[in-house]
């Protein structure tokens, strides 16, 4: 009987002990659980960085929609998706976008036909009047007959329509409703034989990019490296004028736009990364690409908008 | 060992891993509560919306219920920055708490409109965009 009563004690204290331990064990629990909470909220529940790739989506998703961009029929209907290369034009040689973009931030798009490979030169033949041309002869007119020859035509004239062996250059030195038509002769520079196949612009290069096209070496001029004639394609780019910034770090992104990407080319997309990045630190800088397509004179063709995006907080 | 000591010990036993099993979920209900009701998501899922109202050329228009019955908020847009401010909180008035009764995210354009309210509805008209109290 004595040992029995002495066992129950001992069974007693053991599982009063296991209680306090067990008790101990769920009072750290609680403890814990609030100090995770306590760092919830100082450091945010959405962690800021996944703000600069969200809008970095919404900016692409209204520029696909947007109505000072995408081709409109002659019924009035809009297309989403599809964005309408003299519309491109108007807004590219503006640089820039005031009337929407998110405040703090950086936002550059730059929008082009997919990669040479995917866009053979003959699909080209209609650009003839890219933007780059428009915008050199708008900052020095010519005539129609001058330019042509600048481009190593014999001669040049205005017409509603040019016709098979012409090559159209654009409406610049010409009435409303008229084209310049330059004939006769072959184009005997890189940039003149590229910009005849409707390409942008071309220069002699030992081995062209990913993104340019290789003509071969005819127009290239004799050297000691062996040089190609590498045809770029036509780009577009602009920006959404920074709001709420500093003007030291505006003049800084301003800086890196006109030294990478510029209104009508675009010397290099990670070079501008890397440059916006050299002052926007906070959360790093979101970049991707969106399958796009562009309506030129009738004809719809593969197109790219890449847009660099970084959001700062005030 | 005796029949008390060996029940006390497996009673103690199962109850400690019923509450290992009950306080991750209940943590998880608890965090759960804080993120719907903390102005800071609020702020966000409406800012994206009313951003991303430009994107559509025929939808014309969206509801918005706030995703809990207890939480009352004051939204205001101003200079392209939505303000969500939750009012139904005494303690909310502590600044420690700052994202979660007090937030603010960046809008696309500009708009201008104050509301008090809790389900709100985004109309657009051609290019405006509008939104309106629904309750």
């Amino acid at each position: 009987m004595r040992y029995s009563l002495m066992s129950s004690n001992k069974a007693l204290v053991m599982t009063t002990n296991i209680a306090i331990a067990m008790l101990i064990l769920i009072m750290i629990f609680v403890v814990f659980y609030f100090v995770v909470l306590k760092f919830i909220f100082r450091f945010h529940i959405i962690p800021r960085e996944a703000q600069a790739r969200t809008h970095g989506i919404i900016i692409a998703n209204v520029l696909l929609s947007y109505k000072d961009l995408i081709y409109q029929d002659t019924s009035g209907n809009f297309y989403r998706g599809t964005f309408d290369s003299s519309k491109l034009d108007k807004v590219s040689q503006k640089n820039k976008i005031e009337d929407i973009g998110f405040p703090n931030s950086y936002a550059t798009v730059i929008i082009t036909y997919a990669e040479s490979n995917e866009v053979t030169a003959t699909q080209l033949q209609s650009f003839k009047s890219n933007a780059d041309k428009v915008n050199k002869i708008s900052l020095s007119p010519e005539t129609c007959s001058e330019q042509c020859q600048n481009k190593d035509y014999s001669s040049g004239s205005c017409k509603p329509h040019c016709s098979f062996e012409e090559t159209s250059i654009g409406r610049d030195g010409c009435p409303i409703n008229e084209v310049c038509c330059c004939s006769g002769g072959e184009p005997k520079t890189c940039e003149a034989k590229c910009e005849s196949l409707g390409y942008s612009s071309g220069v002699c290069k030992p081995v062209c990019s990913e993104t340019e096209k290789n003509i071969g070496s005819g127009t290239c001029p004799p050297s000691r490296v062996m040089k190609t004639c590498c045809c770029s394609l036509p780009v577009w780019s602009f920006y959404f004028y920074p709001r709420n910034i500093k003007e030291e770090n505006i003049e800084k992104f301003l800086n890196c736009y006109n030294q990478y990407v510029g209104p009508f080319y675009t010397k290099s997309i990670p070079e501008f990364y890397k440059c916006v990045m050299s002052f926007v630190t906070e959360a790093g800088v979101y970049m991707d690409e969106f399958p796009i397509s562009i309506y030129k004179d009738g004809e719809i063709y593969l197109g790219k908008m890449t847009i660099i995006f970084s959001q700062v907080y005030k | 060992m005796p029949v008390v000591e060996m029940l006390g010990i497996v009673s103690m036993i199962i109850l400690g891993i019923i509450l290992l099993l009950i306080i991750p979920k209940l943590i998880n209900e608890f965090l759960g509560s804080f993120a719907y009701t903390s102005a800071e998501i609020v702020a966000r899922d409406i800012a994206s919306l009313v951003s991303l109202s430009k994107a559509s050329l025929h939808i014309t228009s969206m509801n918005y219920e706030i995703p809990t019955e207890v939480a009352k908020f004051n939204l205001e847009f101003d200079n392209r920055y939505l303000t969500v401010l939750r009012i139904d909180k005494a303690y909310c008035k502590n600044s420690e708490l700052k994202e979660f009764c007090k937030s603010f995210y960046p809008i696309l354009f500009d708009l201008n409109v104050k509301i008090e309210g809790k389900n709100f509805k985004i109309i657009k008209r051609e290019d405006e965009v509008l939104i309106n109290v629904i309750e």
